[in-house]
């Protein structure tokens, strides 16, 4: 008993840790089923990219692939749903793509997927989702968030245009914040905190700078290898 | 402390004495290993740290995990179920004081002393693990100020310590410095836990449910 009694402490611990992060897993992954379930099937152009999305770790390699007017290895876009609700900035390398969508208000979303051939299919917590196809530079397709679905168009981008994504402890409470930057300058954000969301700090995208409630925020471009 | 060659000699003796006085036991034939064994252990508690900071550094923080109900916020959980661990640490260190006959006035451990011992530290740990789950899977790793930089550090070497004192306690033949220096390593890590979260979090924002 002796000998034993610390071990089977440390097996309490241990078994009730994991079991915590077991539910907290779980929670988060059929949150994510359940929405997306409900989800109807989105644009056509998507249907060759979902095979591929499991062969996700089978590396960039199909990707690359030269096809006429696939992806370039490293691109980024940047647009609005089609009736001007939320902006979108979406990022490429070797394949991969990741995305955030805002409207500044009440939605967001950072997406994460792949870019084959000319197709884009990204999914997100919650059941979000972006698939696109590339036609002549631009990326055109639909996205979901929070329910809604909208039709997008984004133009290739030039930096400082982009998605930022920004990490700050104010108080002791972590907030995320995300931001948009489009070609002209526009700038869409919000801060999450605790799943809830309010109005953005300015971004000065060129110098990456932004503070929060007098607190300076770690900012980091979005790129399409970054997580 | 004088420096002294012989005096030194003498203190460690003492300190071997008040061993198997305040153990309880017999005298232990010293294995060969005990320096091997010791490595062991040490070398699995770092384990334990670096593998909880290497997760809540790599692990994309969620800001959202589960959490007790009725209180205002996982904040407000956090701060009182640290609170019940350092009131049960301070159990904790006074109940090992007592064991150890270091406590002023009770020079004989109660028979029921070991049993306090062990069944706070239990409760203790077992209070810390909702608060660390969420710490790393809602938070993670952080070093955006000193205070929470000095949290995430204590964090994980609490439980790098706990496994070393878990570990140390379930086999014997350990040098008899083990449990008082591991002991204290982990009472002061809970100690600088309860005051960089639940210290702060009570002067910040009052005391609250």
């Amino acid at each position: 008993m002796s000998k034993r009694g610390p071990l089977l402490t440390m097996l309490a611990v241990a078994i009730l840790g994991l079991g915590l992060v077991g539910i907290n897993m779980t929670g988060a992954s059929t949150r994510e089923q359940d929405t997306s379930g409900t989800v109807a099937p989105l644009g056509q152009a998507t249907a060759p990219a979902d095979p591929a999305a499991p062969g996700q770790a089978a590396g960039p390699a199909p990707a690359a692939a030269p096809e006429a007017g696939a992806f370039p290895a490293e691109v980024a876009y940047a647009g609005r749903t089609a009736g001007n609700e939320a902006t979108i900035a979406i990022a490429v390398k070797d394949g991969k793509a990741v995305a955030y969508l805002c409207d500044g208000k009440q939605a967001e979303a950072w997406l994460q997927g792949t870019a084959t051939g000319t197709a884009l299919s990204l999914t997100g917590p919650d059941g979000a989702k972006l698939d696109g196809n590339l036609d002549n530079g631009a990326v055109f397709g639909r996205a979901t968030a929070k329910g809604k679905e909208w039709a997008f168009s984004a133009a290739t981008a030039k930096s400082p245009a982009g998605a930022y994504k920004g990490q700050v402890s104010v108080a002791g409470v972590t907030k995320r914040i995300g931001w948009t930057v489009l070609q002209d300058g526009t700038k869409t954000g919000l801060v999450s905190s605790d799943g809830r969301l309010s109005p953005a700090p300015d971004l000065d995208p060129v110098t990456r700078t932004a503070t929060l409630d007098g607190v300076p925020v770690q900012v980091t471009p979005l790129t399409g290898g970054a997580q | 402390m004088t420096g002294n060659y012989d005096g030194r000699y003498e203190e460690e003796q003492t300190v071997d004495i008040s061993y198997v006085a305040g153990g309880g036991t017999s005298r232990m034939e010293v294995p060969p290993d005990t320096g091997r064994r010791i490595f062991v252990l040490f070398a699995l508690g770092s384990l334990v740290s670096v593998l909880l900071g290497v997760y809540g550094g790599l692990h994309e923080p969620q800001l959202v995990s589960i959490n007790v109900a009725g209180f205002s916020g996982p904040q407000a959980v956090k701060a009182w179920l640290t609170t019940l661990a350092f009131v049960l640490a301070l159990v904790q260190l006074w109940s090992a004081l007592v064991m150890w006959g270091r406590m002023p006035g009770m020079r004989t451990a109660p028979s029921w002393i070991g049993g306090l011992h062990r069944w706070s530290g239990r409760l203790a740990v077992l209070a810390t693990v909702p608060v660390a789950v969420h710490c790393l899977y809602a938070l993670g790793f952080q070093h955006s100020d000193g205070r929470v930089l000095a949290h995430s550090l204590i964090g994980c070497l609490f439980y790098g310590a706990f496994v070393v004192k878990m570990l140390a306690l379930s086999r014997p033949g350990t040098p008899s410095w083990t449990l008082p220096v591991v002991g204290g390593v982990v009472f002061t890590a809970l100690t600088g836990l309860w005051v960089t979260a639940s210290l702060w979090f009570f002067t910040t924002f009052g005391l609250k449910f």
